[in-house]
């Protein structure tokens, strides 16, 4: 992958992954430091890197791990705390929005939201999810459907 | 609401998607970063090999190779035991080779002799029928066989069971044997029985008992004929004797027809009697061809057999549906599943692939 190729996946992915890593960690500078962490990682195997997979899905199964590295050393996701770590959001009708989508995530279990979390703010397909999660197309699809019901719910 | 839940989430996934805030930074620290190779890279570089599906398909080579040595043709069923049918000696039956080899052997038909004529379209088949068969239950399977024999008017002449092993003899009339033989492949699957069927065609002896039957029966008609004659000669010459002996003029002549009447009356005694032992012999002899001839026909209305029952281990069973080489092709396939899978797992560095999970 040639360095323009390479920057032009950097724009592309990065807001998505950083979105990501802000929701899953809590912590913007934690999600700055992940985000680097799965880059130069990325970097580094790239000569390990099949074409035939979605380069975005590979970098978000990395992220995925360093995340996991992350708690596995001992640091535990911390509490919510939106106004202080969340990206804000200046538009009032989306802020409202996302407030309340912050509010019906923080009753699901957590493979709901890791499920709609790489759904909507990954915006990865349901095949990369797959991928990413090591399960089957039509698992994904249905436990997305039954996450989206469930969140309904809580509205 | 306004929105559905997915426009919802969409709205809020979009709202997440936000560069970090020293974006460009990063962006140029990251990427101008020279490729090293560092450890990682390094490590990167030499690929691990699939020593799983390396191991399998080692294993799976190896169990082909024993497997290749040691294998026999399957048929320990009862490859010992070759049923011969009972019966008259004469007749010429095509063995076939397989019973001699621990095959499985296919039905086969008596091989007509020389001397039978081909006018005579006669059957006088005489059929011998061993049944080998394997199972898991051997008593349960015994009593089936019985009810079979029972069933079909049979006899069973003896049995022999045990655990892991079980022999009937029996016999059933040839009229139903066709019933029986069904019933009895029906107590199992067909890869667990092997039949053979013996018959030896009985016509020759059947043609030789007619044959004795007629000439005997001929005999003892011209011996009759001949005692007859005697009897009738024997009657003529004393009532001729006994008018010369009446119309007699002198003592001397009487006394010489008198010396005559005796002479014949032994003569004929002489006679009498060897015929009469002539015809009792042929009348013995005749009965004794009808009894043969009767002993025949019952022989060939009756089919005598035996069934071998042997256990069978799962292993066996599983060798029997198969093959020997069920092994290999078990350790083959994980070969190729843990090659698939190891070829997976090349997608993502193996240092990134999920662990938790």
């Amino acid at each position: 992958m040639s360095p323009d190729e390479l920057a032009k996946q950097w724009d592309a992915t990065t807001p998505k992954l950083f979105g990501y890593l802000v929701n899953v960690l809590r912590d913007k500078a934690l999600a700055e430091d992940i985000l680097q962490s799965t880059w130069l990682k990325a970097l580094q195997a790239l000569p390990r890197y099949q074409p035939r997979n979605k380069f975005e899905a590979w970098l978000f199964a990395i992220a995925r791990n360093e995340c996991k590295q992350h708690w596995r050393g001992g640091n535990r996701e911390v509490p919510m705390d939106p106004e202080a770590h969340d990206i804000p959001d200046d538009r009032s009708s989306q802020q409202h929005d996302s407030i309340l989508v912050d509010q019906i995530m923080a009753k699901m279990t957590e493979d709901d939201r890791e499920l709609l979390r790489l759904r909507y703010i990954a915006d990865l397909s349901m095949n990369e999810i797959a991928a990413i999660l090591k399960i089957n197309i039509i698992a994904v699809r249905v436990r997305v459907h039954r996450a989206l019901k469930r969140a309904q719910h809580y509205v | 609401m306004s929105k559905n839940i997915k426009e919802l989430f969409s709205s809020w996934g979009s709202s997440k998607r936000q560069p970090p805030e020293h974006n460009e930074i990063l962006k140029n620290k990251i990427l101008s970063r020279p490729p090293l190779p560092d450890e990682a890279l390094a490590k990167a570089g030499t690929r691990h090999l699939p020593w799983l599906s390396f191991a399998f398909a080692g294993l799976a080579v190896i169990m082909l190779f024993v497997n290749f040595v040691n294998y026999e043709p399957e048929v320990t069923l009862l490859s010992s035991r070759n049923y011969q049918t009972g019966g008259s000696s004469g007749s010429k039956i095509a063995q076939p080779q397989a019973l001699n080899e621990s095959a499985i052997a296919p039905d086969y038909y008596p091989y007509p002799g020389n001397d039978v004529d081909i006018t005579d379209t006669r059957e006088f088949l005489k059929t011998g029928y061993h049944a080998a068969i394997r199972t898991r239950d051997i008593s349960d399977l015994s009593q089936q066989v019985r009810n079979i024999v029972k069933g079909v008017d049979g006899r069973v002449d003896s049995l022999n069971i045990s655990e892991k092993s079980g022999y009937i003899s029996f016999a059933v009339p040839a009229s139903k044997f066709d019933a029986f033989q069904t019933q009895i492949k029906g107590l199992v699957r067909s890869k667990f029985i092997i039949e053979t069927i013996n018959t030896q065609n009985l016509l020759p002896q059947k043609q030789s008992i007619e044959e004795a039957q007629e000439t005997i029966s001929t005999k003892l008609s011209v011996v009759r004929s001949q005692r007859s004659s005697l009897t009738a000669t024997h009657n003529r010459t004393i009532a001729n004797l006994n008018t010369q002996l009446a119309s007699a003029q002198t003592e001397e002549e009487r006394a010489t027809i008198r010396t005559r009447i005796a002479n014949e009356n032994s003569s004929y005694s002489r006679k009498l009697s060897s015929l009469n032992a002539q015809i009792s012999e042929y009348q013995a002899a005749l009965d004794n061809t009808n009894k043969q001839d009767t002993k025949l026909i019952n022989n060939v209305a009756t089919v005598q057999g035996t069934i071998s029952l042997q256990w069978i281990s799962v292993w066996e069973v599983i060798n029997l549906y198969a093959g020997p080489y069920w092994l290999p092709i078990i350790l083959a396939i994980a070969a190729c599943a843990a090659y698939f899978n190891y070829r997976r797992s090349l997608a993502l560095p193996p240092m990134y692939s999920d662990t938790s999970r």
